[in-house]
Protein backbone atom coordinates (compact mmCIF):
# COMPACT_ATOMS: atom_id res chain seq x y z
CA UNK A 1 0.00 0.00 0.00
CA UNK A 2 2.92 2.21 1.25
CA UNK A 3 4.68 1.37 -2.16
CA UNK A 4 1.38 2.31 -3.96
CA UNK A 5 1.40 5.77 -2.56
CA UNK A 6 4.76 6.17 -2.71
CA UNK A 7 3.93 5.66 -7.00
CA UNK A 8 1.00 8.02 -6.94
CA UNK A 9 2.03 11.23 -5.01
CA UNK A 10 4.51 12.55 -7.12
CA UNK A 11 2.11 11.78 -10.33
CA UNK A 12 -0.47 13.68 -8.01
CA UNK A 13 1.92 16.52 -7.98
CA UNK A 14 2.57 16.62 -11.10
CA UNK A 15 -0.82 17.17 -12.32
CA UNK A 16 -1.27 19.61 -9.57
CA UNK A 17 1.18 21.79 -10.21
CA UNK A 18 0.69 21.42 -14.11
CA UNK A 19 -2.99 22.13 -13.47
CA UNK A 20 -2.35 25.29 -10.71
CA UNK A 21 -0.24 27.02 -13.71
CA UNK A 22 -2.11 30.17 -14.91
CA UNK A 23 -1.00 31.24 -18.12
CA UNK A 24 -1.30 34.73 -19.84
CA UNK A 25 -2.12 35.68 -23.76
CA UNK A 26 0.92 36.96 -25.85
CA UNK A 27 0.38 38.12 -29.79
CA UNK A 28 2.89 37.04 -32.43
CA UNK A 29 2.87 38.95 -35.33
CA UNK A 30 1.80 40.30 -37.38
CA UNK A 31 4.35 38.37 -39.74
CA UNK A 32 3.59 39.81 -43.41
CA UNK A 33 3.14 37.34 -46.52
CA UNK A 34 2.79 37.14 -50.35
CA UNK A 35 0.75 34.50 -52.12
CA UNK A 36 0.89 34.55 -55.88
CA UNK A 37 -2.30 32.23 -57.51
CA UNK A 38 -2.00 31.79 -61.32
CA UNK A 39 -4.52 31.97 -63.60
CA UNK A 40 -6.63 31.95 -65.56
CA UNK A 41 -9.10 31.22 -62.73
CA UNK A 42 -12.60 29.36 -64.15
CA UNK A 43 -16.18 30.14 -62.64
CA UNK A 44 -16.99 27.61 -59.82
CA UNK A 45 -13.57 26.50 -60.03
CA UNK A 46 -10.66 25.97 -57.74
CA UNK A 47 -7.41 27.72 -56.86
CA UNK A 48 -5.04 27.64 -54.30
CA UNK A 49 -1.73 28.88 -53.36
CA UNK A 50 0.86 28.79 -51.00
CA UNK A 51 3.83 30.67 -49.43
CA UNK A 52 6.34 29.80 -46.47
CA UNK A 53 6.10 31.96 -43.26
CA UNK A 54 8.47 31.96 -40.71
CA UNK A 55 8.07 31.66 -36.98
CA UNK A 56 9.90 33.00 -34.60
CA UNK A 57 8.85 34.02 -31.38
CA UNK A 58 11.76 35.54 -29.71
CA UNK A 59 11.13 38.70 -32.60
CA UNK A 60 8.05 39.43 -30.09
CA UNK A 61 9.48 38.70 -27.08
CA UNK A 62 8.20 35.40 -26.50
CA UNK A 63 10.86 32.10 -25.05
CA UNK A 64 9.83 29.48 -27.89
CA UNK A 65 10.11 26.85 -24.88
CA UNK A 66 7.36 28.65 -22.82
CA UNK A 67 4.49 28.54 -25.69
CA UNK A 68 1.99 26.48 -24.18
CA UNK A 69 -0.76 26.46 -26.95
CA UNK A 70 -0.81 28.44 -30.02
CA UNK A 71 -3.61 29.74 -32.35
CA UNK A 72 -4.17 32.33 -35.35
CA UNK A 73 -5.82 35.12 -34.24
CA UNK A 74 -6.54 36.46 -37.90
CA UNK A 75 -5.59 36.66 -41.41
CA UNK A 76 -5.33 40.21 -43.61
CA UNK A 77 -5.37 39.55 -46.98
CA UNK A 78 -5.14 42.28 -49.49
CA UNK A 79 -4.47 42.71 -53.46
CA UNK A 80 -4.33 45.31 -56.14
CA UNK A 81 -6.24 43.31 -58.66
CA UNK A 82 -8.85 45.39 -60.30
CA UNK A 83 -11.80 43.51 -59.02
CA UNK A 84 -10.04 42.99 -55.58
CA UNK A 85 -10.81 39.67 -53.70
CA UNK A 86 -14.54 39.88 -55.81
CA UNK A 87 -13.00 37.09 -57.73
CA UNK A 88 -13.37 34.70 -55.02
CA UNK A 89 -16.47 33.49 -53.48
CA UNK A 90 -15.47 31.96 -50.44
CA UNK A 91 -11.47 31.71 -49.25
CA UNK A 92 -9.99 28.89 -46.86
CA UNK A 93 -6.54 29.13 -45.06
CA UNK A 94 -4.78 26.08 -43.55
CA UNK A 95 -1.33 25.75 -41.86
CA UNK A 96 0.97 22.83 -42.86
CA UNK A 97 4.08 21.70 -41.37
CA UNK A 98 5.60 18.55 -41.68
CA UNK A 99 6.24 17.74 -38.14
CA UNK A 100 2.43 19.10 -36.72
CA UNK A 101 -1.16 18.14 -37.83
CA UNK A 102 -2.68 20.52 -40.82
CA UNK A 103 -5.41 22.83 -39.85
CA UNK A 104 -7.77 24.76 -41.25
CA UNK A 105 -6.67 27.98 -39.67
CA UNK A 106 -9.86 30.28 -40.93
CA UNK A 107 -12.41 30.68 -43.37
CA UNK A 108 -14.76 33.05 -44.73
CA UNK A 109 -17.42 34.19 -47.31
CA UNK A 110 -16.41 37.43 -49.87
CA UNK A 111 -19.08 40.03 -50.67
CA UNK A 112 -18.44 42.54 -52.94
CA UNK A 113 -15.32 43.39 -54.18
CA UNK A 114 -12.81 44.40 -51.56
CA UNK A 115 -9.51 44.82 -51.89
CA UNK A 116 -8.44 43.87 -48.35
CA UNK A 117 -10.42 41.50 -46.12
CA UNK A 118 -9.48 40.51 -42.51
CA UNK A 119 -10.49 37.20 -41.55
CA UNK A 120 -10.94 35.97 -37.57
CA UNK A 121 -9.23 32.49 -36.79
CA UNK A 122 -11.46 29.57 -36.59
CA UNK A 123 -12.67 28.25 -32.79
CA UNK A 124 -11.32 25.02 -33.08
CA UNK A 125 -8.08 26.13 -34.51
CA UNK A 126 -5.41 25.59 -31.84
CA UNK A 127 -2.32 24.18 -33.73
CA UNK A 128 -0.26 21.66 -31.58
CA UNK A 129 3.45 20.73 -31.78
CA UNK A 130 4.30 24.04 -32.96
CA UNK A 131 7.07 24.85 -30.46
CA UNK A 132 9.75 23.50 -32.82
CA UNK A 133 8.46 25.19 -35.99
CA UNK A 134 11.07 27.41 -37.50
CA UNK A 135 8.52 28.00 -40.35
CA UNK A 136 5.46 26.76 -41.48
CA UNK A 137 3.46 26.60 -45.08
CA UNK A 138 0.48 28.64 -45.46
CA UNK A 139 -1.96 27.82 -47.86
CA UNK A 140 -4.95 29.51 -49.18
CA UNK A 141 -7.92 27.67 -51.38
CA UNK A 142 -10.49 30.26 -53.34
CA UNK A 143 -13.43 29.08 -55.02
CA UNK A 144 -14.11 31.73 -58.15
CA UNK A 145 -16.91 32.74 -58.89
CA UNK A 146 -16.28 34.27 -62.33
CA UNK A 147 -13.38 33.39 -64.92
CA UNK A 148 -10.46 35.35 -64.14
CA UNK A 149 -7.63 35.30 -67.19
CA UNK A 150 -4.53 36.64 -65.08
CA UNK A 151 -2.23 35.53 -62.16
CA UNK A 152 -3.42 37.46 -58.79
CA UNK A 153 -0.72 38.60 -55.93
CA UNK A 154 -1.65 38.51 -52.94
CA UNK A 155 -0.13 40.62 -49.81
CA UNK A 156 -1.42 39.63 -46.08
CA UNK A 157 -0.29 39.56 -42.58
CA UNK A 158 -0.86 36.50 -40.17
CA UNK A 159 -1.55 37.38 -36.26
CA UNK A 160 -1.30 34.44 -33.92
CA UNK A 161 -2.31 34.35 -30.19
CA UNK A 162 -0.24 32.46 -27.89
CA UNK A 163 -0.13 31.37 -24.28
CA UNK A 164 2.75 31.20 -22.27
CA UNK A 165 3.00 30.65 -18.31
CA UNK A 166 2.23 33.84 -16.02
CA UNK A 167 4.90 35.58 -14.01
CA UNK B 1 66.21 2.48 -42.64
CA UNK B 2 64.23 4.82 -40.81
CA UNK B 3 63.22 6.90 -43.35
CA UNK B 4 61.75 3.72 -45.70
CA UNK B 5 60.25 2.70 -42.59
CA UNK B 6 58.31 6.05 -42.17
CA UNK B 7 57.68 6.28 -46.03
CA UNK B 8 55.74 3.05 -45.76
CA UNK B 9 53.70 3.67 -42.89
CA UNK B 10 52.87 7.71 -44.50
CA UNK B 11 52.22 5.14 -48.07
CA UNK B 12 49.75 2.77 -46.26
CA UNK B 13 47.89 5.72 -44.28
CA UNK B 14 47.69 7.48 -48.10
CA UNK B 15 45.58 4.21 -49.02
CA UNK B 16 43.73 3.88 -45.74
CA UNK B 17 42.60 7.68 -46.51
CA UNK B 18 41.50 6.93 -50.29
CA UNK B 19 39.77 4.19 -49.31
CA UNK B 20 37.73 5.37 -46.22
CA UNK B 21 37.16 8.67 -48.61
CA UNK B 22 35.81 6.02 -51.14
CA UNK B 23 33.82 4.41 -48.32
CA UNK B 24 32.29 7.90 -47.52
CA UNK B 25 31.82 9.00 -50.86
CA UNK B 26 29.81 5.23 -51.23
CA UNK B 27 28.07 5.54 -48.09
CA UNK B 28 26.25 9.22 -49.34
CA UNK B 29 25.49 8.24 -52.64
CA UNK B 30 23.96 4.92 -51.34
CA UNK B 31 21.41 7.46 -49.13
CA UNK B 32 21.36 9.79 -51.71
CA UNK B 33 19.71 7.26 -53.79
CA UNK B 34 17.37 5.61 -51.61
CA UNK B 35 15.88 9.10 -50.91
CA UNK B 36 15.63 9.68 -54.46
CA UNK B 37 13.76 6.30 -55.19
CA UNK B 38 12.08 6.41 -51.91
CA UNK B 39 10.41 9.89 -53.18
CA UNK B 40 9.45 8.84 -56.78
CA UNK B 41 8.00 5.82 -54.93
CA UNK B 42 6.13 8.07 -52.80
CA UNK B 43 5.07 10.35 -55.48
CA UNK B 44 2.96 7.76 -57.44
CA UNK B 45 -0.18 8.89 -55.10
CA UNK B 46 0.29 12.42 -57.06
CA UNK B 47 -2.42 12.74 -58.99
CA UNK B 48 -6.35 12.95 -59.47
CA UNK B 49 -8.44 10.11 -58.14
CA UNK B 50 -12.01 8.77 -57.77
CA UNK B 51 -13.41 7.05 -55.20
CA UNK B 52 -15.67 4.34 -55.57
CA UNK B 53 -18.78 6.07 -55.71
CA UNK B 54 -18.20 8.60 -58.30
CA UNK B 55 -19.71 11.75 -56.96
CA UNK B 56 -16.29 13.10 -56.58
CA UNK B 57 -12.48 13.14 -57.41
CA UNK B 58 -10.04 14.09 -55.41
CA UNK B 59 -6.48 15.65 -56.56
CA UNK B 60 -3.26 14.40 -54.27
CA UNK B 61 -0.51 16.80 -53.92
CA UNK B 62 2.51 16.88 -51.82
CA UNK B 63 3.58 19.59 -49.80
CA UNK B 64 7.11 19.30 -47.94
CA UNK B 65 7.00 15.57 -47.51
CA UNK B 66 3.26 15.07 -46.84
CA UNK B 67 0.66 13.88 -49.37
CA UNK B 68 -2.99 15.88 -49.31
CA UNK B 69 -5.76 15.62 -51.34
CA UNK B 70 -8.31 17.86 -52.17
CA UNK B 71 -11.89 18.14 -53.48
CA UNK B 72 -11.40 19.31 -57.28
CA UNK B 73 -14.92 18.24 -58.25
CA UNK B 74 -18.50 17.10 -57.18
CA UNK B 75 -21.02 15.37 -59.15
CA UNK B 76 -23.66 16.64 -57.37
CA UNK B 77 -21.95 20.09 -56.84
CA UNK B 78 -25.24 21.69 -55.08
CA UNK B 79 -28.52 21.36 -52.98
CA UNK B 80 -31.65 20.85 -54.25
CA UNK B 81 -32.37 24.27 -53.73
CA UNK B 82 -29.27 25.14 -55.86
CA UNK B 83 -27.09 26.36 -53.37
CA UNK B 84 -23.67 25.20 -53.11
CA UNK B 85 -22.98 22.18 -50.88
CA UNK B 86 -21.16 23.23 -47.57
CA UNK B 87 -18.95 21.80 -44.76
CA UNK B 88 -22.69 22.14 -42.93
CA UNK B 89 -21.34 18.90 -40.72
CA UNK B 90 -17.74 20.41 -39.43
CA UNK B 91 -17.85 20.34 -35.74
CA UNK B 92 -16.53 24.21 -36.02
CA UNK B 93 -19.66 26.23 -36.84
CA UNK B 94 -17.61 28.88 -38.35
CA UNK B 95 -16.51 25.82 -41.41
CA UNK B 96 -20.26 25.60 -41.85
CA UNK B 97 -20.18 28.25 -44.78
CA UNK B 98 -16.84 26.56 -46.44
CA UNK B 99 -17.67 25.02 -50.18
CA UNK B 100 -17.07 20.95 -50.02
CA UNK B 101 -15.54 22.10 -53.25
CA UNK B 102 -11.74 22.40 -52.85
CA UNK B 103 -11.83 20.74 -49.10
CA UNK B 104 -8.74 19.19 -47.55
CA UNK B 105 -10.16 15.71 -46.83
CA UNK B 106 -6.47 13.75 -46.97
CA UNK B 107 -4.13 15.45 -44.37
CA UNK B 108 -1.05 14.69 -43.78
CA UNK B 109 -0.11 11.29 -45.53
CA UNK B 110 3.98 10.24 -44.93
CA UNK B 111 5.24 7.52 -47.56
CA UNK B 112 6.11 4.75 -45.45
CA UNK B 113 7.55 2.30 -47.72
CA UNK B 114 5.79 -0.99 -49.23
CA UNK B 115 3.42 1.28 -51.59
CA UNK B 116 1.57 2.67 -48.37
CA UNK B 117 1.03 6.01 -46.87
CA UNK B 118 0.34 6.05 -42.77
CA UNK B 119 -0.25 8.68 -40.28
CA UNK B 120 -2.73 10.47 -42.49
CA UNK B 121 -6.48 11.41 -41.96
CA UNK B 122 -9.73 11.60 -43.62
CA UNK B 123 -12.70 13.55 -43.23
CA UNK B 124 -15.82 12.94 -44.44
CA UNK B 125 -18.15 15.52 -45.06
CA UNK B 126 -21.45 13.91 -44.79
CA UNK B 127 -21.15 13.34 -41.25
CA UNK B 128 -18.56 15.71 -40.54
CA UNK B 129 -16.19 12.95 -39.21
CA UNK B 130 -12.49 12.35 -39.39
CA UNK B 131 -11.32 9.05 -39.41
CA UNK B 132 -7.22 7.66 -39.17
CA UNK B 133 -6.51 6.26 -42.45
CA UNK B 134 -4.07 4.21 -44.53
CA UNK B 135 -3.24 4.50 -48.47
CA UNK B 136 -2.18 1.41 -50.19
CA UNK B 137 -0.86 1.25 -53.82
CA UNK B 138 -2.72 -1.89 -55.38
CA UNK B 139 -1.26 -0.82 -59.07
CA UNK B 140 -0.34 2.15 -60.69
CA UNK B 141 -3.77 3.10 -61.13
CA UNK B 142 -5.34 2.10 -57.74
CA UNK B 143 -5.61 2.71 -54.15
CA UNK B 144 -6.99 1.36 -51.58
CA UNK B 145 -8.10 3.73 -48.48
CA UNK B 146 -8.85 2.37 -45.61
CA UNK B 147 -10.37 4.86 -42.73
CA UNK B 148 -10.43 3.48 -39.29
CA UNK B 149 -10.82 4.51 -35.87
CA UNK B 150 -7.87 3.37 -33.53
CA UNK B 151 -7.22 0.24 -35.09
CA UNK B 152 -6.63 -0.49 -38.48
CA UNK B 153 -8.47 -3.78 -38.42
CA UNK B 154 -12.00 -1.97 -37.70
CA UNK B 155 -12.51 0.00 -40.59
CA UNK B 156 -13.66 0.54 -44.41
CA UNK B 157 -11.98 0.32 -47.31
CA UNK B 158 -13.10 1.81 -50.88
CA UNK B 159 -11.00 1.27 -53.84
CA UNK B 160 -9.78 4.33 -55.69
CA UNK B 161 -9.06 4.63 -59.58
CA UNK B 162 -6.39 7.31 -60.87
CA UNK B 163 -8.36 9.33 -63.73
CA UNK B 164 -5.99 9.95 -66.61
CA UNK B 165 -4.16 6.92 -66.56
CA UNK B 166 -0.58 6.02 -66.45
Amino acid sequence: MKKIKNLIAPVLLVILLVGCTSYEPKVYGPVDFEISLEGPFFKDGMTDGMTTVRFKPEDFDISREEIFSLKVNEITLSTDSKDGLGVFENLVFSIMTDDTETKEVASTKVKGKPRKLTIKGLEEAEIEGFKDTKEFYLEVTGITKKDFEDNLKLKGTIKMDLMVPEK
Amino acid sequence: MKINQNKLIMKRSNKLLVWAFGFVAFIICSAFTISVFKDDEGDKLIGVWEPSHGKAKVKITKVGNKYYGKVVWLKFPTYDNGSKKVDKNNPDPKMHDTPILGYKILKDFEFVGKKTWENGTIYDPENGSTYNCVIKLKDNNTIEVRGYIGVSAIGRTDTWKRLGKD
